[in-house]
Parts: structure tokens; sequence; C-alpha cells
């Protein structure tokens, strides 16, 4: 990556323009042809430095009001395992493995989940601790959303240098 | 606020939750593929934009290609006339990318990405001295590994997932 990549990634990482040729607005800014843009981005996709280009939904206005994160108590040597088994469930959008806080916190698998309503994504979660058998477990509803953006910034990876 | 209805505008938000066409008329390419013109998708995206349902059109970064190799979820017990200003202190901090409230005595939760381990725990520490929330009112969940990352709502005749 070099600094005409990061200076396209930083024009963009707050959404692409919404306007006929976005990737030629973006290299008028950045002052790159928009044939260059697209290579660049293209390239940075392939080396997987972008992992995905998409549309990020607000999923609240777009009816998902139901939110909520799950803490899953399990053995730590069967959570590679489960959590490989979670991640397959298709209304599961994350899956994590956390260091837990013995003593205090001891669960040790996360997941996400979304749905219209909270009797759904309580119906979705019991279907998942059914299949891993595991029946200590906590749902974290969310309530209001306080900051949300997208993981990892170049304008703060720049700025912390 | 009234979530999208139109059958078309599902579609779309299934679409633009593909990845997007990388080329000089991407509107166009998304509305070859359910019949509408480059001008009638841009301004329906311009639309759910100004509603609020689109956030952006954006690359998703590998957070660890960039230089951020740690990361960590962090959970607070704040009691409730308190919240407003931690979360004003929390959220100060580029680093934080989330953060909701949850319905839990651990009631603010957000995570962090860091280049490394200790900018991490210095970050909490820091946060923690700021905000005067005890050390033992914090859970600092680590990340170990990560299995699964793949934020899409399904909109278009699946009413479970959306």
């Amino acid at each position: 990556m070099d600094e005409a990549d990061m200076a396209i990634l930083q024009e963009i990482e707050d959404g692409i323009p919404l306007s006929d040729h976005p990737f030629r607005e973006v290299g008028e800014k950045t002052g790159l042809p928009e044939t260059e843009v697209i290579e660049r981005l293209r390239a940075l996709l392939e080396q997987g430095v972008i992992r995905r280009f998409r549309a990020r939904i607000n999923q609240r206005k777009a009816g998902l009001t139901a939110n909520a994160l799950v803490a899953w108590g399990v053995d730590s040597a069967k959570a590679p395992i489960t959590g490989e088994m979670m991640a397959g469930f298709p209304g599961v959008t994350h899956c994590y493995r956390r260091r837990p806080v013995p003593g205090r916190w001891d669960y040790e698998l996360y997941t996400v989940h979304h749905s219209r309503r909270r009797e759904d994504l309580c119906s979705e979660v019991a279907d998942v601790a059914a299949a891993a058998g595991i029946d200590s477990y906590l749902v974290l509803f969310s309530g209001e959303e306080f900051k949300r953006s997208p993981t990892g910034s170049i304008r703060t990876v720049k700025e912390e240098e | 606020m009234v979530p999208p209805t139109d059958p078309v505008d599902l579609k779309l938000l299934d679409l633009l939750q593909d990845e997007f066409p990388l080329n000089s008329s991407p509107w166009k390419t998304i509305g070859e593929k359910i019949g509408l013109s480059g001008e009638e998708v841009l301004s329906r995206v311009r639309d759910l934009h100004s509603r609020g349902v689109i956030r952006s059109i954006s690359p998703i970064l590998e957070t660890g290609r960039i230089g951020l190799q740690a990361s960590t979820l962090v959970a607070m017990q704040v009691p409730g006339p308190d919240i407003r200003r931690v979360v004003g202190i929390i959220n100060e901090y580029p680093q934080v990318s989330h953060n909701y409230e949850r319905e839990h005595d651990y009631n603010v939760w957000f995570t962090l990405s860091t280049r490394d381990q200790d900018e991490c725990t210095r970050l909490i520490r820091e946060i923690i001295a700021r905000t005067g929330i005890p050390p033992d009112r914090v859970l600092n969940l680590v990340t170990l590994e990560r299995y699964k990352i793949d934020v899409r709502f399904r909109f278009d005749g699946d009413e479970r997932h959306g």
C-alpha cells in the first residue's frame, strides 16, 4: 500500500460520493485518473487490504430493531470448534472468541444477532444453544447506539503515526 | 421512521450488500441486474441514504492489514446519570468504532482497535482514569479469534432474517 492507495482509502472511508461516476469524482479529489482509482481499489481488494466493498446498512432504520450480543459459556478446549459451528448459522453476523476475565466473567464465545422482533431473535439463539449443547449464555440486547463507524479507519492510523 | 417496504428498494438493499461494482458506472451495473436504469438506482440509493437506511457505501478494511493488530470489547458498569458524560469521553477516541448501550449491569459496551496490545491496555487505563469508573466495574474482553464477520442483512423475501 502506497501514498496514493492511502489517499484513495481516506477519501472514501466514510463513503463513496453518491454521484453518477463516483470513482471519477474520487480521482478528481485525489489527483488521479478514474481508471487508476478503479485499478488500485481492485488491487487492494485482491490483496485483502479491503475485505469487502459494499453498502453499510443501519439495520434499525431498515426495520431490524431487535439486536443482541450473546455471550456463551463454553469450555476453552471446545471454544474453537463451537465457534466455527456457531459461525455457520446464517443469522449470526459476528462470531468471536474473547479472553474471559476469570472469576468475574467466564464467557468465551460471542455472537451477534439481528431480527425484527425479540422473540424471533431469542428463538434463533435457542437454536444455536441447542446445536452447541450450551445452557449457560447471556442475551445482551442493545439499547441506544452511541457510536458506529467502520472498524479501522485510515485516518486514525495516519493520525497515530 | 418507517422502514423501507418497497420491493425494489429491498432488492436493491440486498444487491448493495454484495460486492459493489468497481467500474466507471457502478449504478448502471447494479441496475442491469434488476431492470433499472443507472439513474433510477442512484436516485433510490440517495433516497435510502438520506433516510439513514444506508449509512455509506465504503470499503471494509482488514484491520490487520492497515496496522491494527489488537482489538478488544470493553464492558463497563456506568450509573444511569453518568452515561452521557462517560460515553462522551469514550467516543472521543477514534480507535473506538462501536459503542452500544446494553441491557445488563454492564450497560456500556465498546470495541477498540489498536496497533498492539500495549496501546490497547494503555487506552483502557486512560479511559478508566478519565471516566472515574472503578476498574472492577470494567471488563476487557480481548479478541482471541474471529470466526465470522459478515454483516449482511437479507431483505428480499426472507422475513426471519430481515
